[in-house]
């Protein structure tokens, strides 16, 4: 498996999800230039007849041999040619070329230049022709590939300057979740909301994302850098030449629910009252999706009550399942309430994480060791550098199935069946990774490793579970595991 | 930490009136959870906010003498970041 996802590395750039952004962006080529090539023959026959300095124009077209000079002609008479450039010549001509009537004696320039100046046997002959782009008709094109002293005719192409994310291809995540495997629905208009420790807001990576940031009663600052990573992972600006790319170009609500540190205290200070009033505001609201990388052991019958009415409302919720499987694998919360999703973290050879919790309630796994994305422009208390970092966490596999299941979801209007709907898509489409053994479902891996490209219906899906078992399982064993 | 508690959905406003009075005149405010709530389920949750682990066992207390009034009082869970 790790050498798949090396495979993949070496082929990220040219996905069909990058080449579409690509092509968003620019015109295939130069409006207003075309490269003709003249057979060496031609060109060599052109240098053999050398102009002085004082020729007229009648003594030009008497130099030019008549299979060059008929292509000229027809790009002069139909296609408005304004200049000929030899191509591949780097040395500057000796003369300027006069004006007026001393047009044809610079394309015979030009055209004698490129026989005797190129580097190359195999670079001489080409030309740098510019004419009215909207007089290049294809008949036109059609009757220079024609001529006898042309080679080649061919519109320039077109180059840019990459927009691409410059660390987009260290997201191993995004591989494995096959985020590159082609389109993606546009999430513009669809918000997330990711209640956590606060998020970096003038972060460049992420401040164009931000539809709201709430931390009433407390300071902007994300002291942990928790938010701001997983807020990446979800909406990190795509192709703006910055960073990292987050799964979905969507809306992020962010709600503090940390309370700002306390001279001399290392707690983490949770606002359980401030989180209460912010999962309430997705309810009628236009937001989709919650992320929730945040857990514990203790249940709560009021956190219940809110997340049952969610459900009702349409939205998703995505919990991580929690980190502590070799401190006891405790069931944590709000993971494990009906209601969310509750997501697992693997690593790059597609095994649970060692600290991943396991349990009947997972829904799927996401990638979750070694996840790079934003963290705070000053140094946040969990990072170790600044601006980006990797880290593991069952947090950082959730961010992954928040950002798809917004794509999922669409813009399909908010209710209980869109919703379910959704899950039970994003979990029916998982990927059946080997450690499963070819079940449906495992206590370790839920339905398995999330699968973007399939669950967006993209062709050459790997997904091998059959739709909707896989959903319909998870569910069973959820509602079993809440009757206990 | 702060306390939550639920109203029997069945009581009416008066009663709840009552209930969160007695609350204050022992030194407790109590206010909801989810303000604005229509949704009966999470209107009748309230909130004692800054109420430490010792006004746990006070409150519960105070609110047993309700009855079936008040569903259930219990303190706000502990939730942590998963990185």
């Amino acid at each position: 498996m790790a050498t798949k996802h090396m495979q993949q590395v070496a082929s990220a750039g040219g996905s069909p999800r990058h080449a579409e952004l690509r092509q968003s962006r620019q015109s295939k080529h130069v409006s207003g230039q075309l490269i003709i090539r003249f057979k060496t023959s031609a060109v060599k026959q052109v240098a053999a007849s050398p102009l002085a300095a004082t020729a007229t124009a009648r003594m030009a077209a008497q130099a030019m041999p008549d299979e060059v000079a008929g292509p000229l002609e027809l790009l002069r008479n139909q296609a408005g040619l304004s200049a000929v450039k030899p191509l591949f010549v780097t040395d500057t001509p000796t003369q300027a070329p006069q004006s007026g009537v001393m047009a044809l004696a610079a394309i015979h320039g030009a055209l004698a230049r490129s026989s005797t100046r190129a580097p190359r046997k195999s670079l001489t002959g080409f030309q740098l022709v510019d004419v009215k782009d909207k007089d290049v008709t294809s008949a036109m094109l059609k009757r220079l590939r024609a001529s006898k002293a042309v080679d080649l005719v061919e519109p320039v192409p077109n180059r840019w300057l990459s927009a691409a994310d410059p660390m987009v291809n260290r997201q191993w995540g995004l591989r494995a979740i096959r985020w590159f495997d082609g389109k993606h629905p546009d999430a513009a208009k669809l918000h997330v909301a990711v209640l956590d420790s606060g998020i970096d807001d003038g972060h460049s990576d992420l401040k164009k994302s931000i539809e709201a940031y709430h931390h009433d009663g407390n300071t902007a600052r994300d002291f942990l850098g928790h938010g701001t990573h997983v807020a990446g992972t979800i909406a990190a600006l795509i192709n703006n030449s910055i960073g990292i790319a987050g799964v979905a170009n969507c809306r992020l609500h962010c709600w503090k629910i940390f309370d700002d540190p306390k001279a001399g205290s290392t707690d983490q200070n949770f606002n359980f009252e401030f989180y209460s009033r912010a999962l309430a505001s997705a309810l009628d609201s236009e937001i989709k999706v919650i992320n929730l990388s945040i857990g514990g052991t203790e249940h709560s019958r009021a956190e219940a009550a809110v997340f049952g009415e969610l459900a009702d409302a349409g939205v998703v919720v995505a919990a991580a399942m929690g980190n502590e499987f070799e401190e006891g694998n405790p069931k944590e919360f709000p993971a494990g309430y009906a209601g969310p999703l509750a997501v697992g973290a693997i690593d790059e050879t597609d095994r649970r994480a060692s600290f991943s919790c396991t349990g009947a309630h997972i829904g799927l796994v996401a990638p979750g060791v070694n996840i790079l994305s934003t963290v705070p422009r000053i140094k946040a208390s969990f990072a170790d550098t600044t601006d980006y970092d990797s880290w593991p966490g069952t947090s950082m596999a959730t961010p992954h199935v928040a950002g798809c299941a917004v794509l999922v979801y669409g813009n399909t209007a908010k209710s209980k069946a869109a919703a379910d709907a959704v899950v039970k898509r994003l979990t029916s489409t998982a990927r059946k990774l080997p450690a499963m053994k070819k079940k449906k479902f495992t206590r370790e891996y839920g339905a398995g490793l999330l699968d973007l490209a399939a669950a967006l219906g993209n062709k050459k899906a790997s997904g091998k579970s059959k739709t909707g078992k896989a959903g319909k399982a998870k569910k069973k064993t959820k509602k079993k595991a809440n009757k206990k | 930490m702060s306390v939550q508690f639920k109203f029997s959905e069945k009581i009416s406003d008066e009663r709840r009136l009552e209930i969160i009075e007695a609350l204050r005149r022992a030194g407790f405010s109590a206010h909801s959870l989810f303000p604005g709530q229509k949704r009966p389920k999470l209107a009748s949750i309230f909130t004692v906010a800054d109420a430490g682990a010792k006004n746990v066992k006070t409150l519960e207390t105070m609110l047993a003498r309700f009855g079936a009034d008040i569903e259930y009082v219990e303190a706000s869970p502990a939730r942590s970041p998963k990185s």
